[in-house]
């Protein structure tokens, strides 16, 4: 957890002095105030590790917590957006259930980058894949790629998003991780909203953080690890 | 060309002089299509310039206002530069600017009475946009909102 | 009373023919418009009027574009035996190929183009280039199709060019083999998808291509010769029809060892009985429409004694275009519908359509931008053979 408190430690000092000097002059006072001014450096890799065992067999909170944050509608057809989703699988020999998240996996290798034709879908530099919806022109490539189905199509168009979270018809979108969030030193959404702390957000390249040091002494498992993504979501107790 | 020398070889025969005539007929009728789309599009160009003159110079809410990042001239014209820019700085680098950022215009510009930069046709945006015919790509996925009134619109 | 004169009758049906023309102008303008309507619909609606969803991203557009890519590559073939190996009787039609290659990539490239979420943002596609993406690599190589074919066209019509059209016509030959590689690498590279992600698909699709062009030729060859009253030299009908078979023959091959590679990868046996045999609509599609109606039936046509006139030949061009269709609906979508499997082993259940088959209910304007790419492809081609001379001009037959 060391680096979200440096970053909120930074985000408060920046956050205090965009203060200051939007007082002086006395004309920004009404600023939103989550400037950042740096850009994201690959020293950071964002990660979760989810904790399957205490995964609650039809508790939806992060699912619940993830459409309020983004806006999604939360409806259940086909056409409609799903960033986070619901997994009940079964052990056909064992007879052995576990119910998980699933979503985008911010897999290192991203196929979905890979196909993009105009380079919509990228990979930030802290291993958040997100998808520029200035440049998705709605080919629906990168779903077709996606080995998770993490990724959605909008087909409707869309009212009052939520300002931190644009999404519009005719572009593909998928979990950004809270990208918006992590930006100002926040965890994302669905990990803040687990009742039973499944899900553990953090830095993996950071071997002090909490989450390297549990991937470090619990096994983990990486969802189809026989494609070579390295997802930078892992699952505990699959 | 094929055409010709196929022409020039059977110019002779009578089916061939009439098979000529009908391909001549045939490219005059083109051309006069093509002036008959011409002629169209002359009348439509000028029909919306006068209709576009004669418009009243257009009201605008300019929300709360103020002092803006940079002089209101230079804003008329090269917003769309600044929001372009910073748009690519936000999204690939994280890079989330305190006072460049579209979320910010919205916050000054949004009108002190819907809270909006584009709900009516003399919000900030609309307005001047109309007005110059030019359309805005920002709002099919953005939110025009005030993001402080959104916050407190959604709270509840 | 007057006999009319032989001249005064042609004159008549010259007229008569005018007129026909005009009527066949008006009918695929009209298609185009209806499809023109249906982007506007989805433009203004979001897809969500077509039968696409998340789990059935492409649909019925992309089965025409991709048809019309594909045949549009092999078509070429014709033009390819002609300049590249010389044989006169295809030399006389590679203008005709090279037109009709030209009209079906358009047709084809609008439908994929118009199918997208923003179609007005097209213009990012050619600013921002992704080189690691197919897709990216095929927005090259169709346009630089366009462009060949075109210059090669060109090298045939001008008769000072002439001796340009040896080159031009080789270059068309190795840019179509590396075109329809890219449609099937497009496939190809899905490999998280037990359907696609097979190195049996480029090879495959060139094969189909050959067969798909080919129809698509004949069928275009005789409607021509019917309008200008004339009729195709046994002979030459003879060794083209043969030619179809023999592609015909090659295709089915083709996607026999497809199928077959695939029962081979464990992973993949779970696909192949869905689509083989126990998917329902897929299986029917596959074994009626495309093995019986896409294959048998030509072959018989072509092949069987007695048979392989004009018409039977007519008749088959015509139904290995229809068995493509089917065969590209079973490859596209009924490959989207087989389920992902992301946890190989396991009985999964989401809300998300994991663990069950997809269901798609294609919309009316879906077909009618599919319709459109088709009456595209068709009035540029009726347009170019009026105004300029397509019209194969054969020698008295020869054998070579
Ligand atoms: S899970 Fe899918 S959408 Fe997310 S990065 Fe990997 S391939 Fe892309
Ligand atoms: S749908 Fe958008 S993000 Fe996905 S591949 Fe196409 S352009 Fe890229």
């Amino acid at each position: 957890m060391n680096d979200i408190h440096n970053q909120r430690r930074s985000f408060l000092k920046t956050s205090l002095g965009v203060a200051a000097v939007a007082i002086a002059p006395g004309l920004l006072l009404f600023d939103v105030a989550h400037g950042k001014s740096e850009a994201v450096s690959a020293k950071v890799r964002w990660g979760m590790l989810i904790d399957t065992g205490n995964c609650a067999d039809g508790c939806n909170d992060c699912v619940t917590a993830c459409n309020k944050e983004n806006g999604l509608s939360g409806g259940l057809s086909p056409t409609d957006s799903q960033w986070i989703r619901k997994i009940e699988i079964k052990d056909i020999s064992a007879g052995r259930a576990v119910s998980l998240p699933m979503m985008c996996q911010h897999c290192e290798h991203p196929p979905c980058v890979d196909v993009c034709p105009t380079g919509a879908s990228f990979k930030r530099a802290d291993g958040i894949v997100l998808v520029d919806k200035h440049l998705c022109i709605g080919c629906r490539y990168c779903m077709m790629a996606c080995p998770y189905k993490a990724r959605s199509f909008v087909h409707e168009p869309l009212h009052d998003q939520n300002p931190d979270v644009p999404r519009g018809r005719g572009t593909v979108e998928s979990c950004t991780l809270c990208v918006h969030r992590i930006d100002q030193g926040k965890q994302p959404a669905c990990a803040e909203a687990c009742p039973n702390k499944s899900i553990l957000f953090g830095n993996l390249n950071d071997p002090t953080s909490e989450i390297a040091m549990k991937i470090r002494t619990v096994a983990s498992t990486q969802v189809r690890s026989d494609l070579g993504l390295n997802p930078g979501i892992r699952y505990q107790g699959l | 060309m094929n055409l010709l020398s196929d022409q020039s070889l059977r110019a002779y025969s009578p089916a061939a002089c009439l098979q000529g005539i009908a391909r001549v007929s045939l490219r005059l009728e083109l051309m006069f299509l093509v002036r008959v789309v011409m002629v169209l599009v002359l009348t439509g160009l000028c029909i919306s310039a006068s209709w576009a003159a004669q418009t009243t110079p257009y009201k605008l809410d300019i929300g709360r206002g103020g002092q803006c990042v940079k002089d209101p001239q230079w804003m008329r014209k090269n917003h769309m530069h600044l929001l372009k820019h910073q748009r690519d700085e936000t999204v690939h680098k994280g890079i989330r600017d305190d006072q460049i950022s579209l979320k910010n215009c919205i916050e000054c510009h949004a009108s002190l009475k819907d809270d909006s930069v584009i709900a009516r046709d003399d919000s900030f945006c609309v307005a001047c946009h109309r007005y110059e015919a030019v359309k805005i790509d920002c709002f099919e996925c953005h939110s025009g909102t005030r993001k402080s009134a959104w916050l407190l619109r959604n709270a509840k | 009373m007057s006999i009319p004169s032989s001249s005064q009758l042609k004159y008549a049906s010259l007229q008569l023919k005018n007129r026909l023309f005009y009527l066949l102008l008006a009918a695929g303008g009209l298609v185009i418009m209806a499809g023109l309507y249906a982007v506007h619909m989805m433009e203004e609606h979001g897809h969500i009027i077509s039968g696409m969803n998340n789990q059935i991203v492409w649909g019925i557009p992309h089965v025409f574009a991709i048809f019309l890519i594909v045949a549009a590559s092999g078509v070429l073939n014709v033009a390819s035996i002609g300049s590249v190996f010389g044989k006169a009787i295809y030399k006389a039609r590679a203008p005709l190929a090279g037109l009709l290659s030209i009209a079906m990539l358009a047709g084809g490239l609008t439908v994929l183009m118009l199918d997208l979420g923003r179609p007005d943002r097209i213009i990012v596609a050619a600013t921002n280039f992704n080189i690691t993406s197919v897709f990216a690599w095929n927005i090259v190589l169709y346009s630089g199709m366009f462009s060949l074919v075109a210059v090669y066209l060109w090298t045939m019509m001008e008769q000072r060019m002439n001796v340009w059209t040896k080159p031009a016509g080789f270059a068309v030959f190795a840019w179509r083999f590396i075109l329809t590689t890219g449609t099937g690498l497009i496939f190809a590279f899905l490999t998280a998808r037990q359907a696609y992600g097979s190195a049996m698909l480029p090879p495959m699709f060139i094969i189909l291509s050959f067969a798909w062009g080919m129809a698509v030729f004949h069928l275009v060859q005789t409607s021509i010769y019917v309008w200008n009253d004339k009729v195709l030299e046994p002979a030459i009908l003879q060794r083209k029809k043969n030619l179809l078979g023999i592609f015909v023959i090659a295709s089915m091959y083709m996607v026999a060892t497809y199928h077959f590679t695939n029962l081979y990868f464990a992973n993949k046996i779970g696909f192949e009985y869905f689509i083989l045999r126990d998917g329902g609509l897929y299986p029917n599609l596959f074994w009626w429409g495309y093995v019986v109606l896409g294959n048998m039936l030509p072959l018989l046509l072509i092949f069987l004694p007695g048979l392989g006139k004009t018409k039977c030949v007519m008749v088959a061009s015509f139904a290995v275009v229809l068995g493509a269709m089917v065969f590209l609906y079973v490859f596209i979508i009924g490959g989207q519908a087989y389920p992902l499997s992301i946890f190989p082993g396991y009985q999964v259940s989401s809300s998300f359509g994991d663990g069950q088959i997809a269901s798609y209910h294609p919309s009316l304007y879906e077909f009618l931008l599919g319709f459109a790419g088709l009456a595209i492809a068709f009035i540029i081609t009726t347009v170019s053979v009026r105004v300029l001379n397509f019209m194969p001009h054969d020698k008295p037959y020869i054998a070579d």
